[in-house]
């Protein structure tokens, strides 16, 4: 370690983890002193009957005060207000997020709205910056894929510009996070493919991430391990309880070393995809991740050949020259997103092009390429990539992922640093 | 441990460095072809904020009607559309001593943003830039994420140089 290194590490809240985690749920709230908790959903997850669970547990200590299930996949700042507007009319004193990272990230952003009794969150927006303490909140994750249930950020659109803007504050982790494998039965698979995937983004780029310490590395590798694992198990056996909780896991390791590290290209890009085409955030990361790793290889090598241990076990490990392993891995991941692609039955995209609109429509064109590489380069996770990247580099990844060939890592230019 | 003499000869030389390098990037907003592309993205009437917490120093910067920026003066600068601050004044040091670059800083938590994050991207590169004309290429090489040297480097690093020394602002009065 150099005698420089400078690094902060912010743990989860506390995790409750388990068959029948959520049982405890009514000593837990209680344990936090809450009393009218508001309850913050999506209608699927709603209509899945998930959040209905929950309520009936919460309810045996603080009945919910109101609910609301307003939230839409890649969440602007409009239904964070509207759900805070209705957390101040109902006299709510602590959230309750039962969804996947949109409405986690809508709760936190809530939670900046009441705690700090402000009408607005664009003027919030920050990095780092002082936030003071806020009212507790819950967090069971029905997805496994964000993480957000242990993360210090939340990402959120502004519906004016259109762009992603972030939210980073040691406040911002929930007090609490159940992750019962109840919670992610109903997820739809190509959902939970788009979800692990994101999870192995998030553990990857946090341990190729600038800002990796010695902490993240660790729950990054583990994470990486589990979801290699046990994704394609809940993909052939969609019941296998374990493997989902085992997945859930996963991700909040991931979520905790991606919150402490911080995210690079795959992110920087994949939030500018999400915002200009509305393509979900976990096929953005999947079908951007081999990319990623390709762009910044020549300054990650011997971080990516770490990576091949959890991905491809100790025998292929071992049996490679030290210098080919961090190539091989990126052959390796491409061919894990492939069988997952086989696993759903071709329900998970391989390449942008791929994703069609419900009319049948891609919902990405060419010419959309540019206009996401410009939005990228507002992207702060571009802080923490290991390589340098201009819009016209930024274009040349999307257009590669966007047709589905490997990119002539030959164009990108070198940075100059070892 | 730091002791007081140490300390005031730290804030001194911080003092010189945000002095220098605000001159420095108000100077290049009017040279250098990519910082121009950069500032005419930010909104109108931006201004920019980067200081060390708690007491300073620092400098903001105001993007002008002609595209550049402008170095405000210290009793100017009270709100900013987005502020950088450098966790402590022994994080400026290391930064402004270039052992480490603004992004790894960044990365590595030390400097805290409020406002909008694209904004702090903007106000990242627009350094790494200016650095490449203020610095010799060994130590900048140190101070930036990739180097890439600009066309007619060393006429306009003369010319950075000359309006950061004696404080010409770009079309119009400091």
């Amino acid at each position: 370690m150099k005698s420089r290194q400078f690094f902060r590490f912010t743990p989860p809240g506390r995790t409750v983890v388990g068959p029948r985690a959520l049982e405890t749920l009514p000593e837990l709230a209680a344990g936090l002193g809450i009393s009218a908790p508001m309850v913050l959903t999506d209608q699927q997850v709603a209509a899945s009957g998930t959040s209905s669970l929950v309520i009936s547990f919460l309810s045996e200590a603080a009945p919910p005060a109101a609910v609301f299930d307003r939230i839409a996949p890649d969440p602007d700042f409009t239904a964070a207000e509207a759900a805070a507007e209705l957390y101040r009319s109902s006299g709510c004193d602590s959230l309750v997020a039962v969804g996947g990272g949109s409405v986690i990230d809508t709760a936190k952003g809530v939670n900046l709205l009441v705690s700090q009794d402000r009408e607005s969150l664009r003027p919030m927006q920050g990095a780092w910056n002082r936030t003071g303490v806020l009212r507790p909140l819950i967090a069971l994750p029905t997805t496994a894929g964000s993480g957000s249930e242990a993360t210090q950020t939340a990402v959120l659109k502004d519906p004016d510009t259109g762009r992603t803007c972030s939210f980073l504050s040691p406040a911002l982790v929930p007090d609490l996070a159940v992750l019962d494998p109840r919670l992610t039965e109903t997820l739809p698979t190509d959902m939970q493919a788009a979800g692990g995937l994101d999870a192995l983004t998030h553990a990857v780029e946090a341990y190729i991430s600038l800002g990796k310490n010695p902490l993240s590395d660790r729950l990054a590798l583990r994470a990486t391990e589990l979801i290699v694992h046990h994704l394609p198990r809940i993909l052939a056996s969609p019941r296998n309880q374990h493997a989902r909780l085992q997945l859930s896991v996963a991700a909040h390791l991931a979520g905790t070393a991606f919150s402490n590290s911080m995210v690079g290209l795959v992110h920087t890009l994949g939030h500018s995809a999400g915002a200009v085409c509305g393509i979900p955030h976990g096929v953005c990361m999947s079908i951007l991740l081999p990319y990623g790793l390709e762009y910044s290889s020549h300054r990650c090598m011997p971080l990516l050949a770490d990576l091949l241990l959890p991905v491809a076990g100790r025998g292929v490990y071992d049996s490679l020259a030290e210098e080919t392993r961090g190539i091989h891995l990126i052959s390796q991941i491409r061919d894990f997103i492939r069988e997952v692609h086989r696993l759903t039955k071709g329900a998970h995209p391989l390449r942008f092009r791929d994703i069609l609109s419900d009319g049948n429509i891609p919902v990405m064109r060419p010419e959309h390429i540019a206009v996401i590489a410009r939005q990228a380069a507002g992207d702060p996770s571009l802080f923490y990539s290991p390589e340098e990247f201009s819009q016209k580099e930024a274009a040349e990844v999307l257009f590669a992922a966007y047709w589905g060939y490997p990119l002539d890592t030959d164009l990108v230019k070198k940075g100059h640093q070892k | 441990m730091a002791f007081p003499r140490s300390r005031r000869v730290r804030q001194f030389y911080l003092s010189m460095l945000f002095l220098i390098t605000g001159r420095a990037v108000q100077a290049a907003s009017g040279i250098d072809p990519d910082i121009r592309r950069e500032v005419s993205r930010l909104p109108e009437d931006c201004t920019l904020k980067l200081t060390v917490w708690p007491k300073g120093p620092g400098f903001t910067l105001r993007k002008t009607e002609a595209g550049t920026l402008r170095l405000l003066p210290p009793q100017e600068t009270s709100d900013a559309d987005m502020h950088m601050e450098i966790q402590a004044p022994a994080l400026g040091f290391t930064l402004f001593t270039f052992r480490e670059s603004s992004a790894a800083a960044a990365s590595k938590g030390r400097i805290t943003a409020s406002g909008e994050l694209a904004l702090a991207c903007s106000l990242v590169r627009i350094l790494n830039r200016t650095e490449i004309y203020l610095l010799p290429r060994r130590i900048a090489l140190r101070a930036v994420k990739r180097y890439e040297s600009p066309p007619k480097k060393h006429r306009r690093r003369l010319h950075v140089l000359f309006r950061t020394l004696i404080f010409k602002p770009p079309g119009g009065s400091p």
